[in-house]
């Protein structure tokens, strides 16, 4: 019997998880990045980010344990009943997803407690938070972020590949957490009416996201060709069509990049207002959003020709 | 009204995406190769063993063979190491048609499962030792 085309219910559940874990991992990383370089020192800004921080890595636990449970009931195949038996859930446990699924867990497990952590901080300090706040935030979060990425090393399509592969996808993934994870810190930075000092700000974080980007493309291009191996692969298969579909989508958050840090943010003083440039941000949340959307397809629904 | 446009652009977005990736060929997770008995195939004696053959090393996690009477024993035992070829002895298989479930974790550690189904023809000897 050939398989279907169409996901099917566990599958679709994988793939929310998978959306909520690389949110959970981009929020995490990314907001403490954000922070520590274009914060606006307000504590109604940290603490808006660590709240988010703590929700989406709470999140993002739970989802790791519902995906191992997927796989149980996509193993038995007799419903949510199935995803809950335990002596194949044991079985799991001693494979490869056993051991992705602890180090997921451990991650984020970190990231929840750095988030309720640094949080409690900000309600009894006497002033804002100054650097060393921040510096040891995004410390511990790196923590936490790293043992996520050691959970690729079980798990995934570049688990099976070389380590330099695994090396790339490891920069791919982090530097893409860093970019999207700073996204609604931003968003929140530049609700301000100073808008010299967000001009300044918004300058500084365009010019490293240059290079953020140099290296996003770069890894993306070593993971492309490792596990796409030609044109026909690209256009005929489901995977290549993803990941065709995935750099049309990427073009548009440069694009969205581009407008902001050549349009927008040049002509915030003359606008008065941040207000198109704030819009401008929703919208390349909401790129990024379905890119994540497609990722996790990618990583679960279906997977590169076998070579 | 932003945010309602801005809804319904994601909606439309989704749906595209759906669309376009839901019409494919080839998924290509590891998947099984072949077995014996050969799937759909009509088998004139009853085979004392299930074969399968996979792509890539799996482990296999999950043997079941059903036929219309009660369920067919096995000397399944879930894999502890990943090998590509996997023989087990099932006994008790008399006439009627039979559907093998299986499932198994690739290298990748992604999960996949299927089933195939296979009859053995009337007045052929039971494979019970």
């Amino acid at each position: 019997m050939p398989m279907s085309a169409i996901p099917s219910s566990w599958e679709l559940v994988s793939v929310v998880c998978k959306l909520l874990m690389y949110l959970g991992a981009a929020s995490s990383l990314g907001g403490a990045f954000c922070l520590f370089m274009y914060g606006d020192g307000r504590r109604a800004t940290v603490q808006r980010v660590l709240l988010l921080q703590f929700f989406g890595a709470l999140l993002s636990l739970q989802a790791v344990v519902i995906n191992f449970l997927a796989q149980v009931g996509l193993i038995n195949n007799a419903g949510v009943g199935g995803a809950l038996d335990w002596t194949m859930a044991q079985i799991l446990m001693d494979t490869p997803l056993g051991d992705l699924s602890l180090y997921r867990l451990l991650g984020f497990a970190v990231l929840i407690c750095s988030a309720g952590f640094f949080y409690r901080r900000t309600l009894v300090m006497n002033q804002a938070p100054g650097r060393f706040f921040y510096l040891n935030l995004l410390r511990i979060n790196a923590i936490g972020f790293m043992l996520l990425l050691w959970a690729f090393r079980f798990g995934g399509h570049v688990s099976a590949l070389t380590a330099p592969v695994q090396l790339a996808l490891a920069v791919h993934f982090t530097v893409f957490a860093l970019w999207i994870g700073s996204l609604y810190p931003l968003l929140l930075i530049s609700a301000t009416d100073n808008l010299t000092e967000l001009q300044l700000t918004l300058n500084r974080f365009s010019s490293h996201a240059i290079v953020i980007v140099m290296v996003l493309l770069i890894a993306g291009g070593v993971l492309t060709v490792n596990l796409v191996h030609s044109l026909t692969e690209l256009i005929s298969t489901a995977y290549g069509r993803a990941l065709a579909y995935k750099l049309l989508l990427v073009l548009a958050l440069l694009g969205i990049a581009a407008l902001n840090k050549f349009k927008l943010v040049p002509a915030l003083l003359l606008l008065r207002s941040s207000a198109k440039f704030r819009h401008s941000v929703r919208i390349e949340m909401l790129v990024a959003s379905l890119l994540l959307v497609l990722t996790a397809y990618l990583s679960t629904v279906v997977g590169p020709m076998m070579h | 009204m932003q945010s309602i446009n801005s809804f319904f652009l994601v909606r439309k977005l989704l749906a595209t995406l759906v669309l376009l990736l839901a019409t494919s060929s080839a998924f290509a997770h590891t998947g099984l190769k072949e077995s014996t008995p050969a799937a759909d195939a009509t088998v004139q004696a009853a085979p004392a063993k299930i074969d399968l053959v996979f792509t890539a090393p799996v482990r296999l996690v999950k043997l079941e063979v059903a036929g219309s009477g009660p369920a067919v024993e096995t000397e399944f035992k879930p894999s502890a190491e990943a090998v590509a070829s996997y023989s087990i002895p099932a006994a008790g298989l008399v006439a009627g048609s039979y559907t093998v479930n299986w499932a198994a974790i690739g290298a990748d550690g992604h999960t996949v499962s299927d089933s195939f189904s296979f009859v053995v023809a009337p007045s052929s000897a039971s494979s019970a030792p």
